[in-house]
């Protein structure tokens, strides 16, 4: 993916004149970050940054009363099948093994792998759920749970479902779609999206939903990304780009999240690894082969990519110095972002869309810099021309009381912005806030949800089939 | 049969034509078959002075991000973009947004 | 130039979507809209009319300096201004403040356009020029410091001459053309090269630097380059287009490259950076150094890291080393040219004394001369115009 070279590889002489800067005993076989490494001094290197995240007494094998504080701690792996989440599967799983040697079959923490699966949608190569079993066993002894998602396991039921239609002057109206005769499926609705942007964008909405809402229902208390450093930089501009900016703070940094009535610790254990890096890590452990990869060629025509593409292919293209420098740089500064400010005036609300906070009307903001008024209309053929107009439109719908109002972030208008007015936009709206909106009713009870989706989607160990999320 | 059109290149574009602005030309195509995407072939082979600057011109095959392209003084994006029947006496706009503010 | 195209009948579908009466003649990178010339004129020139009223730029009788380049955005801002001071009734006096840089075959000629614009708008014109204030052009900058470093030379010395351009006018407001587009770059720079201090401001309408007595403000702040480029079109106004000799730097380039393909995947991406811009808040900085913090910042000591602002004692506790280089007190004036200066310097001075440094050996120290200049103003960076 580079030709750039932020990793230097060391051909056979180079190599055999260069000892690794850190044992000072094998030959170094690449350079990153100006240093020279060994193979095992490379793995042990990416490992460590894992492990310097994650020191937290919480993750280590505990005894005595130490158990009790902790009790039994559960870390739920999102896992994609790229290159950054295998990586971190290996290098948790590398984890359990070591404490699982040296404490006698003791764990720190039960791990699961969770993949929410994208064989469909982005037509991979592989299924995880063929991928999976062999993956764990080379960690043997360790115990490591996983779990397989279907994407359209977040729309339980056509019940939740609503319609959207956005206004010219960036209001939201939704209706419910009972009655109805037709259902849809997530990729009915993701057909609904006016670009291949906005299809990225809902995707991480559920991603999401779907990782948090797992995390409950399997008592995880941790959650954990293989997100590098290079790919949270590129989150910090595309969030940006997408007019989301105000969630930086806590999208890429290592936080805790309530959902529902349980709290998360959400973390990015390898954001101090350069990309570049965490590939150099999968072909040294040979774990190429387990990577799933998209089917389908990336489009070399720019109106066919998406943001996160372009802002991708933008940090793979800078030079080497640029490439681990501009990455850090984005990081450092998006963890220097804090929440927004909010007076006591302003209206905190959530979107229902996606779920975020909404500190200020986004549409004011919009109506704001937007004009809609025509120019006065002066000639007989203009004249003509406007009620030819007005003929062929027939009679516009009526926004009756089936309607009602809906709460969108900037973001999430922009994502819908160009949507097909005619057949809508259907989504489950969130409602989190109930002490400004009427309670919510289409969510289903925690105790229906957990067994329809142990019933219809979840595949585990002993079943198979596949995958992602990231 | 060729077509007779008119192009103009704009805001700063015409370095890539030794500095000429406009240029009746007469494209060797059928009126009717050939379109935009023709024309901006024809642009590069036989306008653009030096092969070096087609890239300020194109980009994905296309008319690069940046230059706006106006067909009869109307935003080619609501004429079908690349896809624009020719038809003689049409003019063709061309004009760098960038920067010079 | 549609003549002989009159007597086609127009579909419903090419209408305005806003009267629809008249043939839709753009697309508003905005909204998608398809307008045609009288509602994109309508709602171009309302806009602009509600950015300014909005963020209450002007007051009855300001005398008001346009920075006049020559180029199509402060040609279509000298002649917006000058339509909504009169639809409007703003009461304000318009003068074009114009800065000769000294740039051969660049500003000779954006300067011809400026002069034609004087009479065009019946507005007053003012030219300061660097070699009148500096005693450097341009060309004679770029020759002694290299060209890598043009663009800050220039940003800061042309900041500083249009502060005392319109002070000698008796002038406390300059307003400039930077468009929606500049302040989606800016904001994107600002993060790309970590310039934190610039982040919360980035998108600030008006700046004025507490103790100067200029205001500067940006009413095209919400206006598409796409729809400044082609009002200029339709309105057939007079405006000079060519880059500037010296390109812009190259990290700068590439922002700009990146944008514009966003830009072409989702049109509304610039208003969508600049929504995101005016919302980057920076936190409270003592709530940052949670553990996690610390122990980042403690593995990235072993690493590269050059930007140590935190220091950690032996007991593990966290001491963060104001870095006030950015800070800018201001109230004070520069020793050596009496400007109003947050050091006792001025920043326009101490490029100048590094010049003058370097005037005789030119050849010989080219490029210490620049790395120098380089370090000593990549704070400054982001003031060009």
């Amino acid at each position: 993916m580079s030709d750039n070279q932020p990793v230097k590889y060391l051909d056979e002489e180079e190599s055999s004149s260069s000892p690794c800067q850190r044992c000072k005993v094998e030959n170094a076989i690449l350079i990153t970050r100006k240093e020279k490494f060994c193979q095992n001094c490379f793995i042990r290197f990416i490992r460590g940054k894992q492990r310097k995240q994650m020191q937290d007494d919480k993750y280590k094998v505990k005894y005595g009363p130490f158990i009790e504080r902790h009790g039994q701690q559960k870390v739920l792996l999102a896992l994609s099948g790229g290159e950054s989440s295998v990586v971190l599967l290996d290098v948790m799983a590398s984890l359990l093994q070591e404490q699982f040697e040296a404490h006698n079959g003791k764990q720190g923490f039960e791990l699961i792998i969770l993949n929410l699966d994208e064989f469909d949608l982005n037509h991979l190569n592989k299924k995880v759920g063929e991928i999976l079993p062999l993956l764990i066993k080379r960690y043997s002894p360790a115990n490591i749970q996983y779990k397989v998602l279907a994407l359209n396991s977040y729309i339980l039921d056509d019940s939740i479902l609503d319609k959207i239609v956005l206004n010219d002057d960036f209001t939201g109206l939704s209706s419910t779609i009972i009655g109805s005769d037709k259902s849809y499926t997530l990729f009915d609705i993701l057909e609904l999206c006016p670009n291949k942007s906005s299809v990225e964008d809902l995707l991480t909405i559920i991603y999401n939903e779907l990782i948090l809402r797992t995390a409950y229902l399997e008592k995880c208390q941790t959650i954990i990304y293989g997100h590098s450093m290079t790919r949270i930089a590129n989150e910090i501009i595309a969030l940006t780009v997408k007019g989301r900016g105000s969630i930086i703070y806590e999208a890429i940094s290592d936080h805790s999240k309530t959902y529902k009535d349980q709290q998360f610790q959400i973390l990015f254990p390898l954001r101090d690894v350069l990309y570049a890096e965490i590939i150099s890590y999968c072909k040294l452990t040979n774990m190429d082969e387990f990577i799933l990869q998209s089917t389908i060629p990336k489009s070399k025509i720019n109106k066919n990519l998406t943001i996160r593409d372009l802002t991708t292919r933008y940090f793979s293209q800078l030079d080497a110095t640029g490439y681990a420098s501009t990455a850090s740089t984005v990081v450092k500064t998006g963890e220097k972002l804090g929440a927004p400010k909010s007076d006591s005036t302003s209206l905190v609300t959530h979107c229902q869309v996606c779920g975020v906070e909404i500190y200020q009307d986004p549409g004011n903001w919009l109506r704001n810099i937007t004009v809609n008024k025509a120019a006065p209309i002066e000639t007989e053929e203009e004249k003509e021309y406007l009620e030819s107009y007005k003929a062929s439109i027939g009679e516009p719908e009526i926004i009756d009381d089936r309607y009602k109002s809906v709460h969108i972030c900037y973001g999430c208008i922009v994502t819908l912005g160009g949507v097909n007015s005619v057949s809508g936009f259907v989504w489950p709206l969130k409602d989190k806030n109930t002490d400004h909106f009427e309670s919510q009713p289409y969510l289903v009870d925690s105790e229906v949800e957990k067994q329809k989706i142990l019933d219809e989607f979840i595949l585990t160990n002993d079943e198979d089939e596949d995958d992602d999320n990231e | 049969m060729a077509i007779k059109i008119k192009v103009e290149f704009l805001g700063g574009l015409d370095i890539i034509s030794s500095s000429v602005r406009e240029h009746k030309c007469s494209v060797p195509l059928e009126e009717g078959e050939a379109t935009m995407k023709d024309l901006i072939e024809y642009v590069t082979k036989n306008i653009i002075t030096d092969p070096k600057d087609i890239p300020v011109f194109i980009e994905d095959d296309t008319v690069r991000p940046g230059i706006l392209v106006l067909i009869n003084d109307t935003d080619w994006e609501l004429e079908g973009m690349e896809d624009y029947v020719l038809e003689s006496g049409d003019v063709f706009t061309f004009t760098s947004t960038l920067h010079g503010g | 130039m549609t003549d002989g195209q009159k007597p086609k009948i127009l579909k419903v579908s090419a209408l305005c979507q806003l009267c629809h009466a008249r043939k839709a003649v753009m697309k508003r990178p905005k909204n998608s809209q398809k307008l045609c010339k009288e509602c994109f004129y309508n709602v171009f020139e309302t806009e602009i009319h509600n950015t300014i009223t909005n963020a209450h730029l002007f007051a009855p009788g300001d005398k008001v300096a346009i920075g006049a380049s020559g180029g199509k955005d402060s040609t279509v801002l000298a002649s917006i201004l000058k339509t909504l001071n009169e639809r409007y009734n703003y009461g304000l006096e318009l003068v074009l403040l114009s800065i000769d840089e000294g740039i051969k075959g660049y500003r000779d000629d954006s300067l011809a356009t400026v002069k034609r614009n004087q009479v065009q708008y019946k507005m007053p014109l003012e030219i300061i020029s660097y070699k009148d204030l500096y005693d450097w052009t341009m060309d004679e900058i770029v020759s002694c410091a290299g060209i890598r470093s043009s663009c800050t030379y220039c940003g800061v010395l042309r900041r500083q001459a249009l502060d005392r351009g319109a002070a000698k006018l008796g002038i406390n407001h300059v307003v400039t053309g930077h468009n929606a587009d500049d302040m989606a770059e800016t904001v994107l720079m600002n993060l790309l090269r970590g310039d934190v201090a610039r982040l919360e401001k980035s998108c600030t309408i008006l700046t004025q630097s507490s103790g100067s007595p200029i205001k500067r403000s940006k009413p095209f702040k919400y206006t598409y380059q796409k729809e400044i480029v082609l009002y200029a079109h339709y309105k057939k106004l007079d405006y000079f287009s060519t880059e500037c000799t010296y390109a812009p730097e190259a990290f700068r380039g590439t922002a700009r490259e990146l944008l514009k393909s966003l830009e072409a995947v989702r049109p509304s991406c610039i208003m969508d950076i600049i929504y995101s811009g005016e919302h980057l808040v920076l936190a409270p900085k003592k709530k940052k150094v949670t553990t996690q913090y610390k122990n980042k910042k403690k593995i990235m000591e072993h690493q590269d890291d050059q930007s140590q602002e935190v220091e950690i004692n032996a007991d593990g506790s966290v001491v963060l080393k104001a870095k006030k280089k950015e800070e800018l007190k201001d109230g004070n004036t520069c020793e050596k040219c009496g400007y109003l200066s947050s050091n006792k310097i001025c920043k326009a001075c101490m490029l100048l004394a590094g010049l003058e440094m370097n005037r005789p050996k030119v050849n010989i120290d080219n490029n210490v001369a620049v790395d120098g200049a380089a370090k000593l103003t990549k704070t400054l960076e982001q003031l060009s115009f």
